[in-house]
């Protein structure tokens, strides 16, 4: 399996789109420092080298362990290389939804998303250039598209696992048509160096609900992309947790082109080491009226750590009441390390409600005293604090299995 | 029980002396009430007995059991045996009430090389040291003290008192912000964990608490140091005629 086996066997549509991110990426370039969303992170953090070449894989479908210890409903990519037999059962569990790997999809000429494809992208596109979605476009051959039909009853767990350290091009597609709702849950915990791109639509009156944990054991660099389009009266919830030593962006891009959506993102960064960067690039775009959005976003760092937070609410002429928040703290332990900020407000209606804020602080001695008053350790109380701090985001999510996973997570971070 | 000689504080950050030579002498099992003025260093006395960073201590020495603890951290004078009830307990998001009292319990247990308590076994006591103060399974499942009323908060307080079983009870003003039910049902808790062994500081503005928890000794804190100590009828006196009688009783 090649680049180019690929190529050959790929509909019109779906080369049309792969030769325009191409071309387009040619014309643009891939990003440096002096670009606008580019000054607090070096763009060099995520290289922009060849797809991996892809040998015999073993995907341990026989290892029982394996099996029992993931969930009921989960797709594993090991080295980026989508697991079959994770595909298989996967679809036949899921009746709900239409589900297809990328290679499956983009050589069928009427596949669902040949008219999706790069739409959302192309949109987030006129809010600023991102070359590396763009990249992404050009190069990838995994991933899965998924119409979902009706509601799932339980997540979906996308599992990114692997010892290579290769880059590694991931490319999704989910459609969530009219009253249903899809909870995707990624987990990143193999060594590649991820370039994930994720486009969703959301017909009228849908929910999206998505969570990314990425281990406190990756050290390589990752970055990511949300593009979802958003039709009247949807909902879109996504919560990042990022515990990794790495670097990790992840950019988002909310567009809410119908009346009355309701989008939340959170994103949680624990940073304990220097090589440890957590930057979250946000673009909500308030096309319609009376949309809700909020952003919260909150990072621990300590050990020379660097969180990023960029993020901007844009709203539109047409978007009267609209109901816009934005919220960064900052927990920083220790004097070498740094949460840059930006937010932004670009307001164009007059009937608005919006607000933004951001923080920056070491732990409050208050507090500190008050538990080290009933004989908790200094250590303990500190670690009790961070997470209390953190307890904020991680009360967004609605999956309290997945929750109650992440605080265990946090807690052996801290340790 | 607790022995403070001499002792001399200041505020790190103002540069202040605060208290200047103060001495008391507590016996296991006494209770003893300072009253005093705004200003006068009540509350600063408290701070530095549990070790607060930020005051220093420029003279004197504070004994527990006959041995300084000068030189101990907030938790291990806790450990010891020492607890405060805050004046204004701290309201702390994200720490639930429950987890955070099984965590200091077990805290204390564990550096006195005690067994531990496992959740149900902690559950149970709780529930049963909780039903007396009136504090039900909502509030212990809620974030520490958040939204809590202020009867709620000082109740909260007794009940960690009750738990950790101190041998010196600090309490800083509990009854500010109390109304005469709260302040009742307070002092009932606080009356229920006296015993031959255990110590009592009392610190507060007013006679009234002193009418629900009866002092054995009652000490007149000014600028720093005692001016006067008696028995309850002192605590009466103040009520009666004010301070400001007893300041310049002490100037003549």
């Amino acid at each position: 399996m090649n680049n180019l086996d690929n190529s050959r066997k790929r509909s019109k549509w779906a080369l049309n789109y792969q030769k325009q991110c191409q071309a387009d990426l040619k014309k643009v370039g891939m990003p440096s420092r002096n670009a606008e969303y580019w000054k607090f992170t070096s763009p060099n953090l995520w290289e922009t080298t060849d797809l991996i070449s892809v040998g015999e894989k073993n995907f341990l479908e026989n290892d029982p362990q394996y099996i029992e210890n993931r969930p009921e409903y989960y797709v594993e990519f090991v080295d980026g290389i989508i697991d079959p037999v994770t595909l298989q059962n996967l679809k036949k569990k899921l009746k709900e939804c239409e589900i297809s790997d990328f290679e499956e999809s983009v050589c069928d000429q009427f596949h669902w998303a040949n008219k999706l494809l790069g739409k959302a992208e192309t949109k987030a596109r006129k809010s600023y250039e991102r070359p590396f979605a763009l990249l992404n476009g050009g190069k990838s051959s995994q991933g899965i598209f998924l119409n979902c039909k009706e509601s799932p009853r339980k997540p979906i767990h996308i599992f990114y696992s692997g010892e290579i350290e290769d880059k590694v091009n991931i490319r999704h597609l989910l459609k969530i048509n009219c009253d249903t709702e899809l909870h995707i849950i990624e987990h990143f915990s193999g060594n590649a160096k991820y370039n994930v791109v994720t486009e969703g639509f959301l017909d009228p009156n849908s929910t999206l609900n998505h969570n990314r944990l990425v281990s406190r054991f990756l050290k390589n660099s990752i970055i990511t992309h949300l593009f979802v389009n958003c039709m009247e009266s949807s909902v879109v919830k996504t919560i990042g947790i990022t515990l990794n030593n790495g670097a990790v962006r992840n950019e988002t891009f909310l567009n809410l082109e119908g009346s009355q959506c309701d989008v939340t993102l959170a994103g949680l960064g624990l940073g304990c080491s220097q090589s440890s960067i957590c930057d979250n690039t946000v673009f909500v775009a308030h096309l319609e009226n009376s949309c809700k959005s909020r952003q919260i976003i909150k990072n621990v760092l300590t050990q020379g750590a660097k969180a990023v937070f960029q993020g901007k609410i844009y709203v539109d002429p047409k978007a009267q009441k609209t109901d816009g928040y934005q919220m960064s703290n900052g927990l920083i332990l220790d004097e070498k390390s740094n949460f840059l900020v930006k937010p932004e407000l670009e307001i164009y209606a007059d009937d608005v409600i919006c607000s933004h804020g951001s923080t920056s602080g070491s732990l409050n001695t208050e507090h500190l005293f008050y538990l080290k008053s009933r004989g908790i350790s200094t250590n303990e109380a500190r670690k009790i604090l961070v997470e209390a701090f953190l307890e904020e985001v991680i009360e967004e999510i609605s999956d309290l299995e997945f929750a109650k996973f992440v605080r265990k997570e946090i807690q052996d971070t801290l340790i | 029980m607790l022995e403070i000689k001499d002792l001399k504080v200041k505020i790190s950050e103002v540069d202040k002396e605060i208290i200047q030579g103060f001495n008391l002498k507590i016996n296991p099992g006494e209770v003893h009430a300072i009253m005093g003025p705004n200003g006068s260093g009540k509350s600063t006395l408290s701070h530095a007995i549990c070790g607060k960073e930020g005051y220093e201590i420029t003279g004197g020495d504070i004994n527990l059991e006959g041995n300084s603890i000068l030189e101990l951290e907030a938790q291990d004078r806790a450990i010891k045996g020492i607890f405060l009830a805050f004046q204004y307990p701290l309201e702390i998001p994200g720490v639930g009430n429950l987890s955070f009292m099984r965590t200091a319990l077990n805290s204390q247990k564990k550096a006195r090389q005690e067994k531990e308590l496992n959740p149900a076994e902690f559950l149970k006591l709780v529930k049963n040291k909780a039903s007396d103060l009136s504090v039900d399974m909502e509030m212990l499942k809620r974030p520490l003290n958040v939204g809590f009323s202020g009867g709620e908060k000082k109740r909260n307080e007794i009940l960690q008192m009750a738990l950790l079983e101190p041998k010196l009870c600090i309490l800083d003003e509990t009854d500010s912000g109390l109304d005469v039910d709260a302040m009742r049902q307070v002092s009932q808790g606080v009356n229920a964990l006296r015993s031959p062994n255990r110590s009592f500081l009392i610190i507060t503005h007013y006679q009234r608490l002193l009418t629900h928890i009866k002092p054995d000794y009652v000490h007149i804190m000014v600028s720093g140091r005692i001016i006067k100590m008696g028995g309850p009828d002192l605590a009466l006196q103040v009520e009666e005629k004010g301070y400001g009688h007893l300041i310049a009783n002490q100037k003549n």
